[in-house]
């Protein structure tokens, strides 16, 4: 089934579609036009998803934001309820735009890097890596084999910090105390894993066109593999018994409850899809990945979306382990040398990028003159998990607020860009 | 069933280093020697100070033994954490969450965006508001440590 | 004597005069004035007419003993705020309401003063029938009317029934005899006791026989939603009271009053916790606090019926009790009717959510009525609600003394359920203060009409409801209960209320108020001199000013009591595509709708089988009954 997720002009003519395995440009007209109200949300995606509503007696418009205790991120939601049930769900994430892809244009391809990385903090990586894929395929530029490698191992880093995240958000929320606690030194101790081998906490500044933008100590990556290790261990250890913990899972179970079908519609990738037991994750696709075990569970709920993260994370470890093994394999032998560094790009084309972030398909198109940037499209996996929040909030009560939201891994700075 | 609180204490998490930092804190407050109560807003940045907020609470830091908590609401908090440069649209909501901030408070604000992209940075200068009560103004924010000394310097305790 | 006669007779002056409504109103006033009067006096000395005999054992008269005189008082007090508050408010309505409204507090003096089942009926018809023509005065209010009048005629037949059998027992009309045993014990007792009961108890709005109050109250000008509310319910436990004087206490109908009482009162509260409609709400709020002076009364009865020294003292206070809520119950309802009906004319509107912020847009004073009677039904010290809830809690509490288990477990229950239902309450005033007094203004026009004489009814009965409270050990005093004042410790003797004696609980308002003013008030002011001037900012909501759209609705303030309690509430969820809302049910509206159906369906068989136009059948069916009826 073939998703819009970018239209890439005003007429709607140009979009940016998917079918779970690659990402290509259609027109408009061909590509069926059942999908209007699809379009629509794309087109308003500077500003959220608005336009439901709901009236009657004492029905009224609860606003939970911009500024608040429960919602991190400068945003709003619109909850329309006439008293704890929620009815339907407006989000608004103008308060977040920034237009970071307008700033982008004229500049050249490796100071816009920097750019991509700070439309979404927590996905840094994974939007340098969709970036600067879509900016080698549009000038054509050959990856090296070391380069791949240390790009799968920065996802994958950033796939676990994210999703330890979120089920620290979930086991914050059930107000499991101890292991809010526990799950919250795990993520820092990441953070400072990934601050001592990549040089930063949140994976910025690493990846680059073709290249990385630092050198990096081979030698070390052994020690990175066994933290990563440790951590995971005492993660494994967390979720086990978090997962015997009644109340905990019973906040969880039947909360913000998707259907495949309706996630298809949606459009939604990534672990939210994978929850209603669609087996689609663009890293199948991948030649680097091989062997991929790909997570899914059947409910559709927010425990579904939390069992695929956990079971993500111990996915990613091995991927990470296996990969830093063949990294200290290569240098060994001496084949290629680690580049980096700038290069000059000086050619023109257009081309698409894309990844799977942790939340899903994160998408670039760009167009290139003579090494600076004409025009930038970064489509995004938390407008459509905003979608999906929208989608399936409603009938759920207040206090499954958080369970809901957190659990698709959504964030207003990647939605608004 | 495990004994989870001891289970935890067993762990000794926290680290116990020194938190310093050469930023300069221009308070004359005196009243947050014991307990400080920090709200941190986003205005706009790019999320991974939000998320390092969050790590800020973690076992590692501990900070409620320095007497550092996190209020739910700006009306109970003592220091506002600004984060990242604001949008426009979030300009008149700074405004308000500071008038709301009970008398005496600091402002802190927080940025981390790299200084040598400066001329493609979107948003509003946090200097152009002329926000009262501004202590420190971390321009380039690397780990929640940092923060971590600013706060004990607005406190005026050692740790 | 000669006070009564006058007001009987301005009441007379006041229906001829109704063609000037402000004159009409004004000599009502004078009229409540001088019952007022009258039943002072009656506190010291009875007094009575000559008695007119019309047959053998039948002598009509009127008169006052102290319990009239006490029903007389509290009702008066009501009359006179009501009358002057009609003065200005009744020129919203018709002429013919005034001759109405006068023709009802006619029967209602009547039926205080009733010597004889005979008056007290006539005085009881008079009541209804003016209140019925009252709710007329509205459009579209037949339904509601008819509702009304239906249950006051089931009310008045109840108690021709009782009163008949009362007759062919002791061969008297009189219902000012005092206890007769042989009455008390004969076979007929029971039956008369139930009859009348039922009459008085419909009056009352008891659950299940409350269903025409929403419909009634609500359509009814304010001033005769307050007649409905607090002088005619009172009219019913004036009745009980009167009851029990001539048949003395029993124990199975303490039981059955106490547990109609209690469940009345936590159905009323529950329904009002949940209701959404200004008038409404105090409607539902009548029924609870019926129910609690009925749980009261009974367990009165209860405990007088027991006869042991300790049970005769509770059963005097669980009395002392009922009479308190009784007067709180009337002062405070007239007061939020007032304050509300004011509200409602001014702003026209009929739901709580519409009339946010009467306190900047009608006025403090109909704000202040709607806080203070709002507190008092919540319990709030020093109110006189509080001391009489205070009361009804301490009686129940004290329900170990009773002998048999099975009365003991009774009487807990009734305890939890009124308690349950005091919760309940102070939950549905908190809304309706929240929301009306104290609320947001929304910036609505208001209507304008004159409205000094209003403001100042609402302002006497505010101070009446405070300062009721605070000297409720007088009040005490005057009804003659001294052996439940005392004094201990600081508080001097007689400004502590004692539960029992020996001493079981204590309260006295007086020095609540004493020791607020000193220990809080004054601190306050003098903190208020000399603190700095506090900044003031808008509420916090994350950052942005409160859109119209965007404030906490009434329906949601009670949506999870609502859903948890939906099997009592038959709560329903009602979503159709765009529209949504959640719908609740009394319970008891399902008996009446059953029985209208039956109702429907029968005339509809009757009239297919014997109504139908064939002069035998219809000759035969006549024959029959008549057979019938000289039979019995």
């Amino acid at each position: 089934m073939n998703r819009q997720i970018g239209i890439l002009d005003n007429d709607r003519n140009r979009l940016l579609v998917h079918d779970g395995s690659e990402v290509w440009i259609t027109s408009g007209k061909s590509s069926g036009a059942s999908i209007d109200g699809q379009l629509d949300l794309l087109a308003n995606r500077d500003k959220g998803i608005e336009g439901q509503e709901v009236f009657g007696d004492g029905v009224f418009d609860f606003r939970y934001g911009p500024v608040t205790g429960g919602v991190i991120e400068s945003g709003a939601y619109h909850l329309f309820t006439y008293g704890e049930r929620i009815l339907c769900v407006n989000i608004d994430w103008s308060y977040k735009h920034r237009g970071i892809e307008r700033s982008m244009i004229t500049q050249s391809v490796h100071d816009a890097v920097g750019r991509a990385e700070d439309i979404c903090g927590n996905f840094a990586f994974a939007h340098s890596l969709a970036f600067a894929k879509a900016v080698e395929s549009a000038l054509g530029i050959e990856v090296s084999m070391q380069t791949k490698k240390l790009r799968i191992i920065g996802l994958e880093l950033e796939r676990i910090y994210n999703h330890i995240y979120v089920i620290t958000q979930l086991a914050s929320a059930a107000a499991q105390k101890v292991m809010t606690s526990h799950l919250q030194a795990i993520y820092e101790g990441l953070l400072r894993l990934n601050n001592d081998f990549f040089g930063s906490r949140f994976l910025k500044g690493f990846n680059g066109i073709a290249a990385t933008r630092k050198p990096i100590n081979i030698e070390a990556l052994i020690h990175l593999s066994r933290r990563i290790n440790g951590l995971s261990d005492r993660f494994e250890y967390l979720y086990k018994r978090a997962l015997e913990s009644e109340n905990f899972m019973d906040r969880l179970h039947d909360t913000a409850k998707l259907d495949s079908e309706k996630a298809m519609t949606i459009g939604v990738t990534g672990p939210t899809l994978r929850a209603t037991g669609v087996r689609e994750d663009f890293r199948l696709h991948d030649p680097d990945y091989e062997g991929l075990r790909c997570a899914t569970s059947q409910m559709g709920d927010s425990l579904a979306r939390m069992e695929v993260r956990a079971e993500e994370v111990f996915g990613s470890v091995e991927i990470i382990s296996d990969t830093a093994g063949e990294l200290r394999e290569l240098s060994e032998s001496g084949i290629e040398p680690v580049e980096h560094g700038r290069r000059g790009h000086n050619g023109t084309g257009s081309g698409i990028g894309y990844c799977e972030s942790p939340s899903g398909l994160l998408a670039y198109h760009v167009e290139i003159e003579k090494g600076k940037l004409a025009s930038v499209y970064a489509a995004t996996p938390s407008l459509l998990g905003f979608k999906a929040i929208t989608e399936s909030l409603p009938g759920n009560i207040f206090t499954d607020f958080p369970f809901a939201v957190d659990s698709f891994g959504a964030y207003f700075a990647d939605a608004a860009r | 069933m495990k004994w989870w609180p001891v289970w935890g204490l067993t762990k000794r998490l926290t680290e116990r280093k020194p938190y310093a930092t050469e930023q300069t804190v221009e308070t004359k407050i005196k009243i947050f020697r014991k307990s400080l109560h920090i709200y941190p807003i986003d205005v706009g940045n790019s999320n991974d100070l939000n998320l390092d907020i969050r790590a800020l609470q973690a076992p590692q830091y501990n900070i409620h033994r320095f007497g550092i908590f996190f209020a739910d609401v700006p009306r109970h908090a003592d220091v506002l954490l600004v984060l990242g440069r604001p949008t426009e649209k979030m300009v008149p909501v700074l405004t308000e969450t500071v008038n709301q901030m009970p008398e005496p408070f600091s402002i802190v604000v927080v940025e981390n965006e790299d200084p040598t992209r400066r001329k493609s940075q979107t948003g509003v200068g946090i200097k152009s508001l002329n926000l009262p009560n501004v202590v420190a103004h971390l321009t380039n924010y690397r780990e929640p440590g940092e923060l971590i000394a600013v706060l004990l310097k607005i406190k005026g305790g050692t740790n | 004597m000669t006070f009564l006669y006058l007001s009987f007779a301005l009441y007379l002056l006041g229906i001829v005069l109704s063609l000037r409504r402000e004159l009409s109103y004004g000599i009502a006033f004078a009229g409540a004035l001088s019952s007022l009067v009258a039943g002072i006096l009656a506190l010291t000395k009875e007094c009575s007419s000559p008695q007119f005999s019309m047959m053998p054992g039948l002598s009509i008269g009127i008169g006052l003993d102290k319990t009239s005189g006490i029903f007389l008082i509290v009702a008066s007090l009501s009359f006179v705020a009501l009358t002057f508050y009609s003065i200005d408010f009744g020129k919203l309505f018709s002429r013919k309401m005034a001759a109405w409204f006068n023709l009802s507090l006619f029967g209602m003096t009547l039926v205080i003063s009733a010597q004889d089942s005979v008056d007290f009926l006539i005085g009881w018809e008079l009541m209804t029938i003016g209140l019925f023509l009252q709710i007329l005065e509205r459009k579209e209010s037949h339904e509601e009317a008819f509702q009304f009048i239906a249950f006051g005629e089931a009310s008045a037949m109840a108690l021709i029934i009782g009163f008949a059998s009362l007759f062919l027992t002791s061969g008297s009309f009189s219902i000012r005899d005092g206890v007769s045993a042989a009455l008390a014990h004969s076979q007929a007792a029971p039956f008369f006791l139930v009859m009348v009961t039922l009459g008085f108890i419909i009056k009352m709005d008891i659950f299940p026989f409350h269903t025409w109050v929403t419909g009634a109250y609500s359509k009814a000008p304010s001033n005769t939603a307050a007649l409905l509310s607090a002088p005619l319910t009172l009219m019913g436990v004036y009745g009980i009271v009167r009851t029990l004087s001539l048949v003395g206490y029993s124990t199975w109908w303490g039981v059955m009053v106490l547990s109609l009482g209690a469940i009345s009162a936590f159905w009323g509260a529950m329904q009002a916790a949940a209701e959404r409609s200004l008038k409404k709400l105090p409607a539902y709020s009548t029924v609870e606090n019926n129910g609690i002076i009925l749980t009261a009364i009974g367990l009165s009865a209860m405990a007088g019926a027991a006869g042991t020294q300790p049970m005769i003292i509770l059963s005097r206070f669980a009395f002392l009790a009922a009479l308190f809520v009784a007067f709180s119950h009337t002062v405070a309802k007239s007061l939020l009717f007032m304050s509300v009906g004011h509200a409602k004319e001014s702003l026209q509107e009929e739901s709580i959510d519409n009339v946010r912020g009467i306190w900047s847009n009608v006025g403090g004073i109909p704000a202040a009525g709607i806080l203070t009677s709002g507190l008092s039904f919540s319990a709030f010290p020093p109110t006189i609600g509080f001391v009489g809830e205070w009361m009804v809690l301490e009686a129940l509490f004290q329900s170990y003394k009773f002998e048999g288990n099975a009365e003991r477990l009774i009487a807990a229950f009734a305890g939890i359920l009124i308690a349950l239902a005091i919760g309940l309450a102070a939950f549905s005033m908190i809304k309706l203060i929240g929301y009306t007094a104290l609320g947001p203004d929304h910036g609505r026009k208001t209507h304008q009409f004159p409205s000094a004489r209003i403001k100042s009814a609402e302002m006497f009965f505010i101070a009446l409801l405070i300062l009721g409270g605070v000297f409720s050990p007088y009040i005490v005093r005057l009804l003659g209960y001294s052996n439940f004042l005392g004094g201990l410790l600081a508080v001097p003797d007689p400004l502590l209320i004692l539960s029992s004696n020996p001493i079981f609980g204590v309260v006295s308002p007086t020095m609540f108020l004493v020791v607020v003013g000193f220990l809080f008030l004054i601190p306050y002011l003098l903190y208020h001199r000399s603190a700095k001037k506090s900044r003031k900012v808008q509420a916090w909501n994350g950052g942005l000013a409160l859109t119209e759209d965007e404030y906490f609705t009434v329906p949601a303030y009670s949506f999870i009591l609502e859903y948890v309690l939906r099997k009592l509430y038959l709560t329903r969820e009602v979503r159709t595509g765009y529209t949504a809302e959640v719908t609740n049910k009394d319970a008891a509206e399902y008996l009446y709708e059953y029985l209208n159906k039956f109702v429907r369906k029968l005339s509809y068989f009757v009239g297919r089988t014997v109504m139908n136009g064939k002069i035998s059948l219809y000759v035969l069916y006549i024959l029959v009954v008549f057979v019938l009826a000289f039979l019995l």
